[in-house]
């Protein structure tokens, strides 16, 4: 069953990221998903839920400007981020935090810190700039201060997924990309981060108290409901958006069926 | 009943050479070697072919890392130049006693049984002549070149091959840092700066070391007659020669290592293969580059 778009409501903030007629490189999707275009307006929260293989990590590298397109356009602010690397390219970059799926990529030969560290580093604008006060404000909001010295290799995987997160935020992102955070993590590190995005959302003092606004790509959305956060299914030959689902939404329990085949009702 | 597997049982093809009863043919590059005339020279083609292709990628490698350095010029100088320390470090000063070892028995091996043997024939005069010919321009900087490659080139190649198959060369991309610029560029002036450093080095102490055990010879040789020598057998040429030598030597090796590590997708249980063929391809690459310049300074003195 198909079902119309949401209705375009005005925004209440400015569009941050622009997606246009984009067409997805990603080795899995033959022949590629149909063209669409996307706006996400600053201060949202967006969830795109779709099954293993349905191209979400694609997707998210492509609007993180990590992918060559096979056609349309990805703009951060007003700034293509998917064309060659300019210099304007790349400051808009900045604006963006990526976190990767399955222990976020750490490099493996720097400590926790150091992967803070390094991008506040490569990015310092003197030599004079300490990145260390950031990095253990970091490290706080992470819960990771004790395991600072250690490299990725000697880490949980939970603690891994959180070093990743403090990561890509060292540079005080506007939008951030997670591609499935708690996939395979305990509920209560699933608790961690339901609260630790929230609070990125509303407004933490690692991000400057500024709201980051969010796009989560999950093969589970059940950890993500929440009131005003926006769903996008995602198919192989399909991106549909569903917009804010109430608990009583028949897409609701037609999103879940698809994904999960677990029917609301039993799950709650 | 199905009949033998085609692809398993190939039936000899036309002009290869029959079989005996009971005997099969070698199998792979080997028997496409062995089984006719033409083959031999398809392969060395082939072979060849493949070899200039990766010589090309490395020198096109070089060429964007080159730009990249340019590129950013000094800036996050804050996070790479204690990476360029710590290649100097990795590769030049941890090397020094093994450096120091080599060296002291490269001089007591050529050198001192050099010495010794000129002595005996009354062929002093040419002992100057024989070192820096020998030593001083061509096995100090090829000795050092190995050494770093085996010690430092390796490690470089599955470091940086484990980076690309782990797939954090995105994750530094998602950071706006060009991986070129932080990983590769580092690798390549610290390994030239300490494949350098490590040449003067060895040349010092194997010319020391030679003399010393000459000396224990009772070898008619005053130091001061040896040291004159040396200045007289080199030449102002030398000097340059040598520092663009090495300096080339441990270019080559960064650019090489780092390519193979880096430039194409990996998978982690590839990283043995790849770390050899890095090996074998500094190797080459370095008597190669050693060929061109020996062919390049004869040219220079040729006067017909």
């Amino acid at each position: 069953m198909q079902y119309p778009p949401p209705a375009d409501l005005p925004p209440a903030h400015p569009p941050l990221l622009q997606v246009d007629r984009l067409v997805q490189p990603s080795p899995d999707l033959d022949p590629p998903r149909p063209a669409f275009s996307w706006t996400v307006h600053t201060g949202e929260f967006w969830v795109i839920a779709g099954r293993p293989g349905s191209g979400k990590s694609e997707l998210l590298a492509a609007l993180a400007g990590l992918r060559a397109l096979q056609g349309g356009d990805v703009r951060l602010d007003g700034c293509s981020i998917s064309t060659a690397a300019s210099p304007e390219t790349r400051r808009a970059r900045l604006r963006l935090g990526l976190v990767f799926e399955g222990g976020g990529r750490l490099f493996h030969s720097l400590t926790v810190a150091g992967n803070i560290a390094l991008p506040l580093e490569y990015h310092a604008l003197s030599d004079t700039d300490d990145p260390r006060g950031r990095v253990a404000d970091l490290l706080e909001f992470a819960g990771l201060t004790r395991q600072a010295h250690l490299t990725p290799g000697r880490l949980k995987p939970a603690a891994r997924q959180r070093a990743a997160l403090a990561r890509s935020l060292a540079l005080q992102p506007r939008l951030l990309l997670l591609d499935n955070p708690a996939a395979g993590l305990p509920p209560l590190e699933i608790q961690w981060w339901q609260q630790a995005l929230q609070h990125l959302h509303t407004g933490h003092p690692v991000t400057g108290n500024q709201q980051v606004t969010i796009i989560l790509a999950c093969d589970d959305p059940r950890p993500w409901w929440a009131p005003e956060r926006k769903f996008v299914r995602l198919n192989a030959n399909a991106w549909e958006p569903l917009g804010e689902l109430a608990s009583d939404d028949p897409r609701h329990r037609e999103l879940l069926q698809d994904l999960l085949a677990v029917d609301p009702a039993m799950s709650d | 009943m199905p009949g033998p597997d085609p692809l398993l049982h190939s039936p000899p093809e036309p002009g290869t050479a029959p079989t005996r009863a009971g005997t099969s043919y070698p199998s792979g590059w080997f028997r496409r070697a062995v089984t006719g005339p033409g083959r031999s020279v398809d392969l060395l083609g082939r072979s060849t072919l493949a070899w200039l292709q990766t010589a090309r990628a490395i020198l096109a490698f070089t060429l964007i890392t080159f730009g990249s350095a340019v590129r950013h010029g000094f800036r996050a100088s804050r996070a790479v130049r204690p990476l360029i320390r710590h290649q100097i470090w990795q590769a030049g000063i941890r090397l020094l006693p093994l450096t120091g070892f080599i060296a002291f028995s490269l001089g007591v091996v050529v050198i001192g049984q050099t010495i010794a043997l000129l002595d005996r024939l009354g062929a002093e005069a040419f002992v100057g002549t024989i070192m820096v010919s020998a030593i001083v321009r061509e096995l100090g900087p090829l000795t050092v070149a190995m050494l770093v490659l085996t010690r430092v080139g390796a490690a470089h190649v599955i470091e940086l091959g484990t980076t690309r198959a782990l797939g954090e060369l995105e994750a530094f991309e998602s950071l706006g840092i060009d991986p070129l610029h932080y990983l590769v560029v580092p690798r390549i002036i610290g390994m030239a700066t300490a494949a350098f450093a490590l040449t003067v080095y060895l040349l010092l102490i194997t010319l020391t070391a030679g003399y010393l055990f000459a000396f224990v010879q009772n070898v008619a040789l005053t130091p001061g007659a040896y040291v004159r020598q040396l200045s007289l057998a080199l030449g102002w040429g030398d000097f340059p020669l040598l520092v663009f030598k090495s300096l080339g030597f441990g270019a080559l090796i960064g650019a090489t290592t780092c390519y193979h590590g880096l430039a194409r997708p990996l998978q982690l249980e590839q990283l043995a293969q790849v770390t050899s063929r890095a090996l074998v391809h500094g190797v080459a690459g370095c008597v190669l580059f050693d060929v061109l310049l020996i062919g390049g300074s004869l040219l220079l003195r040729w006067n017909p």
